[in-house]
């Protein structure tokens, strides 16, 4: 069995994954650091004709750090770089659009860039 | 030998629908490959369906051929906002800008709006809003020369 304190390991930079410290805000809340595991595979987007072209931003977060969750939330992502400091990518807004909750303890955000 | 009246029609419309207002260069016809990401708003054009029969008996040098030529436009959209109003305009665009020339610069009989369907997709960083307009075009050939436009 995992407990909450598993997860903080999971998401910490400091621990070897690849943590990002994002500002997690709820809709009319205040806004806190969170830190989230993010990823963003290729994606064709499907339409009747031809697909475009795209990708899926994916974040894993503790279901802990946003108990009251809900659709229109936001991330704020900052810039993410290489060890040498290069953007590889720049910082970026995002609105919750889904989430699924593992009832493990972990919630997968579907994210959409502002 | 000029091409078949049908690529004529296609690359007419081609024609006409490029540089409109929202859409710009981002016209093509026929394509196969998916959109690129930084690509839309874009238009493709196809002419995938279409019914013939003979208007009169005879022989296939004076037989003439009623044709009803489907020309779809598809219509992509992907933006955080707007997408839906965004892809209404772009419809509009192309409305105003076929009806302007319903025959085509002369190679079709008439030319108008059949149907229009549209769909919105979510996945993906940003939404997808997609239209297909089906644009009816009748034409008249002469058996023996489906390159070259007939009148009745």
């Amino acid at each position: 069995m995992e407990f909450d304190s598993d997860f903080d390991g999971y998401l910490q930079d400091s621990h070897g994954s690849p943590g990002l410290a994002v500002t997690y805000t709820p809709t009319g809340g205040s806004a806190k650091t969170i830190t989230i595991i993010l990823n963003q595979e290729y994606l064709d987007i499907e339409t009747s004709g031809l697909p475009v072209q795209g990708y899926q931003p994916v974040a894993m977060a503790k279901t802990t750090d946003m108990p009251s969750i809900a659709f229109g939330d936001s991330l704020n992502a900052p810039a993410i770089k290489s060890l040498s400091g290069t953007t590889i990518k720049a910082a970026t807004n995002y609105k919750i659009v889904n989430f699924e909750n593992d009832n493990l303890g972990m919630t997968s955000l579907i994210l959409e860039v502002q | 030998m000029a091409n078949h009246l049908r690529t004529q029609i296609r690359d007419q419309i081609k024609t006409t629908l490029t540089g409109l207002t929202t859409t710009g260069n981002r016209v093509t016809d026929s394509r196969v490959y998916p959109i690129a990401s930084d690509g839309t708003p874009a238009l493709v054009i196809y002419t995938k369906e279409e019914a013939s029969m003979p208007l009169d008996m005879g022989t296939n040098t004076t037989r003439i051929i009623d044709r009803s030529l489907t020309v779809s436009v598809e219509v992509y959209v992907k933006a955080t906002a707007n997408f839906d109003n965004t892809l209404d305009t772009i419809c509009k665009e192309i409305e105003i800008a076929i009806y302007a020339d319903p025959t085509l610069n002369g190679l079709a009989k008439d030319c108008y709006l059949e149907a229009t369907s549209i769909e919105f997709n979510a996945e993906g960083e940003a939404p997808v809003a997609f239209a297909t307009l089906d644009f009816l075009t009748n034409y008249m050939n002469l058996a023996t020369t489906p390159d070259s436009t007939t009148g009745t």
